[in-house]
C-alpha cells in the first residue's frame, strides 16, 4: 500500500525511520502528527506534545485538539508557530 | 451520524488524562477553554471508560451530553412512558387474542353466509376462545339447518372456520324430470331406451324440439312412475346449405359526374358555404367531415358533401354460367357443419327454379346421435 510518509523518505540517506514522528500542516488550520508520545501542554493558544528525543511547541489561536489516540493527533485552529525544543 | 458522549470537565493535571484516555480510546474536539476547564468527545460505546479514568484523576463531570443515532435510540428505550405503553399495548394484544374476532363460512351454496355466522354468533358468547366447544357450535350448526350433510367447525388464530357441506337430493327424489328432445331434424335409424317412455320408433321423421323420450314409465297398474328420461338415439341428419341466384337484375353504378358542397364551421356555427344545386335526377350523396387545423384552439370543422350522379343498367348472368361456383359454395357451408368423425352417408344437390330465381341447396346426409 502507498505509504505517503515512507515515499518522502525514500531518497532521504542514512535515514533512520524508527521511532520518528511525521508532521504535516495543511495551510496553517490543521496540522496532523503521527508519532506523538504524549500531550504535555494544552491551551486555546499552545499545545505541546512530547515526541522521541524532544518537543514540539504549536502556537496559535482557537487552538482544538480534533482528535487524539496513543500516538497520533490531530489539531485545528490557527497555526502560526511550530517549533521543536 | 456518528454517535458521540460529550465531557465537560474540570480539575487540574488533564494534559496526563487525556494521554491516558488515548491509550483505550479515541479522544474528539479536545477544547480546553481555561487551565481547569475544558470539553470533550468519546465515541459512544467508550464513554464508561472515560467516567472511569476521570473519577481515577479525581477531574469533575459538569455535564455530559449525547448526540447522535444511539444517543437517540438510547433516550427511547430509557423513556418510561414508551416502555409503559408497549407494555401495555402488548397486553392488549395477548388480551385480545383471546377473543374471536372474524366468522368465516366455507362450502355453502344455497344457506347464506349470514345465517350461520348468526348460529355461530349465539353459540359462542362474548367470543372468549378458550370457552368455545366447536362440537356444540356443530350440532347447533347442524340442529338449525336440515340441509347439511357435513359440518366441520375450528378455530384458527382468532377467526372460527365453519366448514359445511350441503345435501345433494337426487332428481328421483324431486320429481322433476325433462324429456330428452330431438335438437336436429332426421330420420330415426336406432333407439336404445334406458330408462322412460320411447315415443318414436326406427323409420320415425322427426323435427328438432319433437320429444323422443317421456320421463316417465306406467307400470302394470297404470300408474305413471316419473323417472329419468334417458336413451341413446340415431337419426339420418340432413345438413342443408342453400345458394340463390339471380339470372337478371338492375345494377346501380355512378356515372362520373359529381357535384361538391363545402361548409365550414367554427363551434358549430356555419362561417361559410358553398353550394351548388343538384341537378341529377338519380344521385347518391357521401358526407364526410374533417377538421382543418390540428390545434384545438379554433375547431374549424369542414363538411364536405359530394353527389354523385347514378344510373341503372340492366345485368344478366346465365344459371349456367355460375351454377358449378354455386354449388360449391353451398357444399362449403354444409361441410362447416360436419364434425370431422362423422361419416357421410349421402351428398345430394336440389335445384330449383322461380323465374330469374334459382336457388341451389346442398343437402349432406350423416347419421348422428339426437336427443338431449
Amino acid at each position: 500500500m502507498f505509504n505517503f510518509f515512507s515515499e518522502v523518505k525514500k531518497g532521504v540517506k542514512n535515514f533512520d525511520l524508527t521511532g520518528k514522528y511525521n508532521i504535516v500542516n495543511i495551510s496553517g488550520e490543521i496540522l496532523y502528527v503521527e508519532g506523538h508520545k504524549g500531550v504535555a501542554l494544552l491551551s486555546k493558544t499552545q499545545i505541546s506534545f512530547k515526541v522521541k528525543n524532544g518537543r514540539l511547541l504549536i502556537e496559535g489561536d482557537n487552538l482544538v485538539l480534533v482528535e487524539l489516540t496513543e500516538d497520533t493527533l490531530k489539531i485545528s485552529g490557527k497555526i502560526s508557530k511550530i517549533e521543536a525544543l | 451520524m456518528k454517535s458521540f458522549y460529550q465531557f465537560e470537565v474540570k480539575g487540574y493535571n488533564q494534559e496526563k488524562f487525556f494521554n491516558e484516555l488515548s491509550k483505550s480510546c479515541k479522544v474528539f474536539d479536545i477544547n480546553r477553554i481555561s487551565k481547569e476547564h475544558s470539553f470533550f468527545k468519546t465515541n459512544f460505546f467508550d464513554h464508561s471508560k472515560a467516567e472511569k479514568l476521570i473519577n481515577e484523576f479525581n477531574l469533575q463531570i459538569i455535564s455530559v451530553k449525547k448526540t447522535g443515532i444511539f444517543s437517540s435510540l438510547s433516550k427511547i428505550l430509557t423513556s418510561y412512558g414508551l416502555i409503559i405503553g408497549f407494555i401495555i399495548g402488548l397486553a392488549l394484544l395477548v388480551i385480545d387474542s383471546c377473543f374471536i374476532r372474524k366468522i368465516e363460512v366455507w362450502g355453502n351454496e344455497k344457506i347464506s353466509d349470514k345465517e350461520v355466522i348468526e348460529v355461530v354468533d349465539d353459540s359462542i358468547g362474548n367470543g372468549f376462545k378458550s370457552k368455545i366447544d366447536t362440537k356444540i357450535i356443530e350440532s347447533l350448526i347442524y340442529s338449525s339447518f336440515e340441509s347439511l350433510s357435513f359440518v366441520s367447525v375450528a378455530v384458527v388464530g382468532q377467526t372460527i372456520i365453519v366448514n359445511i357441506k350441503e345435501e345433494l337430493i337426487p332428481e328421483e327424489m324431486t320429481g322433476n324430470f325433462l324429456p330428452v328432445i330431438s335438437n336436429f331434424d332426421g330420420r330415426i335409424t336406432k333407439t336404445e331406451l334406458i330408462q322412460g317412455t320411447l315415443c318414436v320408433k326406427v323409420g320415425d321423421i322427426v323435427q328438432k324440439g319433437d320429444t323422443l323420450v317421456l320421463p316417465y314409465i306406467t307400470n302394470s297398474s297404470g300408474e305413471q312412475m316419473p323417472v329419468k328420461a334417458m336413451a341413446n338415439i340415431w337419426a339420418d341428419v340432413w345438413i342443408i346449405e342453400e345458394e340463390i341466384h339471380n339470372s337478371c337484375y338492375e345494377e346501380v353504378y355512378r356515372t362520373g359526374k359529381k357535384i361538391i358542397n363545402n361548409e365550414i364551421f367554427l363551434f358549430s356555427l356555419k362561417i361559410y358555404e358553398k353550394k351548388q344545386e343538384n341537378v341529377f335526377e338519380n344521385y347518391e350523396i357521401v358526407e364526410s367531415v374533417s377538421t382543418l387545423n390540428k390545434n384545438n384552439l379554433l375547431p374549424f370543422v369542414l363538411k364536405t358533401t359530394t353527389i354523385y350522379e347514378a344510373a341503372t343498367k340492366l345485368v344478366e348472368i346465365p344459371f349456367s354460367q355460375v351454377k358449378d361456383s354455386l354449388i360449391e359454395k353451398a357444399k362449403a357451408k354444409a361441410l362447416q357443419k360436419v364434425e370431422e368423425y362423422e361419416i357421410i352417408k349421402e351428398e345430394r344437390v336440389d335445384i330449383r327454379e322461380v323465374g330469374n330465381i334459382t336457388s341451389i341447396s346442398y343437402i349432406i346426409t350423416l347419421n348422428r346421435k339426437i336427443g338431449e
